[in-house]
């Protein structure tokens, strides 16, 4: 014991002498506003909050932690909805929020350089002037870092037309648990040996420490035009959806609130909602001026066809950005109407959507707890949003025990537990259902290759063995639970 | 799964292999065994993991057994309307494996517009070093459940395992194309290309050679029309796209060494027998030069080169890693393939 206080006070000393004396925090004011990040349900208390200012002192203080064995947590702006930053009792989290300078706009390779504390936001701002922007565009852009979008693989109301966090990437700058300096990917579209960029985006924090990183941009539309549209049955919605891809249109944007997210919104942002519609779909159409226009033409005619009660068309900028306010703030407005609520982020097929919304409903029914449901429509992400009060004795507990079935749900229709939010603390559970003992072992099996002594966001993410057997969870595969011809209580 | 599962044989196969340290060669269709570094083993093939598993247009999602054909699955697409936005070539007049197209991690000419292979690769099933058939990622557009570990497969030439089946997102084939052609330089064509790449057409190709640079798009054709208008050129109706992709054309004819560098699209090389593909991302070069002095030239270019055809297929053909990357590369390969049984150096001389 009191070796391991000498340690600690070892290390203090040595952190210290890298960062300085006023980016090392231990004391108990100081580390409380780190203790957890989006998801506030959970919180630890770390034993040390480090804020290096650039790559070197990151790399030294990696490989101090390394010396002296204690796990590391890297945060970026701590917008993560998984507790995927959420500290480590005896570990250091490690911000990165002074490592915040956009390095280089290169307008003639259409790329941003940055560091991982860059806000996602600030690098399209920075690309404007030059006629360019950063797709993905996670609903915390605002806040939400550079970093934290590959940690986590952000998705985003963009992403079904330009990809995730990992299809605009070219290049990381990465620390490895032992505090070497990793580069993958570069200035071309692909690199020599195993992918590991794609391996490093979404890895959440447990195979490296991303430092630097190269983003694609785009050459900012001429044209978006955005619709909405109405319905009095939130299948018919659902429908429109799979009407409009297979009518061979990629819209920009292809989103669904249900009511209660609609009222929700609508009483916060006052978007114009139709309070009185079952679900909205709110679709943008980017482009040249060309092809924005023959776009509309056959979006148009989808969605007259497709049973819509009223079509609206945004006719300013202004009107455009308000349609989309009441969707971005979506989360927000339903922390109005309840004083808490607790966000999933489940995938299924498109055409499960209808199915799995009964089941959400009769779920909600059992649970007495209400739930809004705001979904990225256009590549199958749901985001039901569960309204609970944490005052209310087993509240939390039932939310949470409703969320995971929902979760459950999503794997038995053959999608995954996280589309873009990442499994972190929260659903590390349900990663048992998702995937079987040897997928489990071979995550494990990898993270080692990357980390053997378990130092880099330890715990998250993956569940240990022992940790599926306790939960009781059973695999789920295509729908198919193995030994069907049991039954299941 | 059921007992007939062709994959449990191939399974039974590579579990005998490993406890023999045996190793095995990945075949699928044959198309690609000119590419990368020669390797020796018992043929381990994919042909019977043939068929579609899952397809629904709406989805934008396709499922395919590893030993299918790419001409099987672009007819299927082609039928609704939709393609695979990688354009995987398929070389010596055969037709490709999509397991193979995956492993090789090819993209056709749109590569710089519509994506890689890793970007449509959703989901795989695999069988690991171990004889362990597992399932990584999914038939969904967004799933970040766990390592990526479909995507470290497109690329990774089978050195890690056998996939059995992959699932791809798809992209809506566009209703019209539009090649244009315009005489110039090679410095004038890059000037061109990155003038383009800072406007928002639905482009699908730019490449240069001979002194004729060609663009193409893909859209409506009322956006087309407008797109001829404002850029000019002679419009072109011809097979050179696919025969670009699939070094059809004479240029590949030779049997001098054929090198592949991927580089910053600026990139200012200068060379005699060249091909300026991928809006300048992409260069295709016939040369006798030292491998050293080409990779020289890629790494200034914050890029790399690779030997891709002909020459020393025992030399080192892909760029040589760092210390750092080829460390973790030899652990990764260890942990999906402690036996070192799949493809044995392939890649690598040692993995």
């Amino acid at each position: 014991m009191i070796s391991r206080m000498k340690a600690a006070a070892h290390l203090l000393e040595k952190l210290i002498a890298i960062v300085g004396h006023k980016h090392v925090l231990s004391r108990d004011e100081e580390l409380i506003p780190y203790e957890c990040d989006g998801l506030s349900a959970y919180r630890v208390k770390p034993m040390l909050v480090v804020l290096p200012a650039d790559s070197e002192q990151v790399q030294a203080v990696v490989r101090c932690c390394h010396q002296y064995q204690t796990p590391i947590v890297a945060r970026g702006a701590g917008t993560g909805l998984s507790g995927g930053a959420l500290p480590l009792q005896n570990g250091v989290l490690l911000s990165l929020a002074r490592l915040n300078q956009i390095l280089q706009i290169d307008v003639v390779n259409t790329r941003a350089r940055v560091q991982p504390g860059v806000r996602n936001l600030a690098v399209s701002e920075a690309a404007r002037p030059h006629g360019l922007y950063y797709a993905p565009d996670p609903s915390s852009q605002i806040a939400c870092s550079i970093g934290g979008n590959v940690a986590e693989n952000a998705g985003g109301v963009h992403c079904l037309k330009y990809g995730l966090t990992v299809n605009n990437l070219l290049a990381l700058k990465v620390i490895t648990v032992d505090g070497e300096l990793l580069e993958l990917g570069g200035g071309a579209l692909d690199s020599a040996g195993l992918d590991l960029l794609s391996l490093m985006t979404g890895s959440e924090g447990m195979l490296g420490i991303v430092v630097e990183i190269t983003l694609r941009l785009l050459p900012l539309p001429q044209q978006t035009r955005t619709l909405m549209a109405s319905f009095e049955q939130l299948q018919q919605a659902g429908n429109a959806v799979a009407d409009i891809i297979a009518s061979g249109i990629i819209p920009a944007g292809l989103e669904i609130m249900d009511r209660l997210s609609i009222q929700a919104a609508e009483d916060f942002i006052h978007a114009g909602y139709p309070t009185d519609a079952a679900a909205i779909l709110l679709c943008d159409l980017d482009g040249t001026a060309a092809d924005v226009e023959t776009d509309y033409r056959q979006l148009m005619q989808t969605l007259q066809n497709s049973g819509s009660s009223e079509i609206r068309q945004a006719h300013s900028g202004e009107e455009r950005q308000r349609m989309w306010a009441g969707r971005k703030a979506a989360f927000p407005a339903v922390g109005r109407i309840s004083p808490d609520y607790y966000c999933m982020d489940g995938t299924i097929p498109r055409k499960y959507l209808g199915e799995i919304l009964q089941h959400i409903d009769s779920l909600s029914q059992h649970y007495k707890l209400r739930v809004a449901n705001v979904f990225h429509a256009g590549d199958g992400n749901l985001h039901p949003l569960i309204l609970y009060d944490a005052n209310q004795p087993g509240e939390l507990q039932h939310a949470e025990e409703f969320g995971g079935k929902i979760l459950e749900l999503c794997v038995r229709y053959g999608g995954s537990i996280t589309g873009e939010h990442g499994v972190g603390m929260e659903k590390i559970n349900q990663m048992c259902v998702q995937f079987s003992s040897d997928e489990l072992n071979c995550f494990h099996e990898l993270k080692s290759a990357f980390d053997p002594d378990g130092l880099l966001n330890p715990g998250k993410a993956i569940p240990t063995l022992v940790r599926c057997a306790e939960f009781g969870a059973m695999h789920v595969h295509n729908g198919q639970l193995a030994h069907p011809e049991l039954e299941r209580f | 799964m059921t007992t007939e599962d062709p994959a449990s044989a191939l399974q039974e196969q590579i579990r005998y292999a490993a406890k023999h340290r045996q190793s095995l060669q990945i075949v699928g269709n044959h198309s690609k065994q000119h590419l990368g570094r020669h390797s020796q083993g018992e043929i381990l093939s994919s042909n019977r993991l043939n068929g579609i598993v899952a397809y629904d247009p709406s989805e934008l999602v396709i499922s395919v057994r590893a030993g299918t054909a790419v001409s099987v699955i672009q007819e299927t697409l082609k039928k609704n309307c939709q393609t695979l936005p990688f354009d995987p070539p398929c070389f010596n007049g055969r037709d490709a494996s999509i397991g193979g197209a995956v492993a090789a991690g090819l993209a056709g000419p749109s590569r710089p517009w519509n994506g890689a292979v890793r970007d449509s690769l959703l989901g795989i099933r695999l069988v690991d070093g171990q004889a362990r058939h597992m399932r990584f990622g999914g038939q969904v557009m967004k799933n970040v459940a766990g390592y990526d570990i479909s995507r470290l497969m497109a690329g990774a030439w089978g050195t890690l395992g056998l996939l059995t089946e992959v699932s791809l997102k798809l992209l809506p084939r566009a209703p019209a194309e539009l090649t244009l052609r315009h005489e110039c330089d090679a410095t004038q064509a890059l000037q061109t290309m990155r003038k383009l790449a800072l406007k928002p057409y639905r482009q699908s190709g730019a490449c240069w050679m001979q002194g004729q640079l060609r663009l193409r798009f893909s859209a409506h054709p009322d956006s087309l029309q407008q797109i001829r208008q404002q850029i000019g050129g002679e419009s072109e109706e011809s097979s050179f796209w696919s025969d670009l992709r699939d070094h059809k054309l004479d240029f590949f004819n030779s049997r001098e060494p054929l090198w592949r560098l991927s580089v910053r699209p600026d990139a200012d090389i200068q060379q005699q027998t060249q091909i300026i593909d991928w809006a300048g991302a992409q260069r295709w070069l016939i040369s006798t030069q030292a491998a050293d002095k080409l990779r020289e030239l890629a790494e200034k270019y914050s890029g790399h080169a690779i030997l891709f055809a002909n020459g020393d297929r025992n030399s080192a053909v892909f760029q040589p890693l760092d210390k750092v990357s080829a460390r973790l590369q030899q652990r990764l390969k260890h942990t999906f393939d402690p036996d070192g049984i799949f493809n044995p150096g392939r890649m690598y001389s040692d993995c």
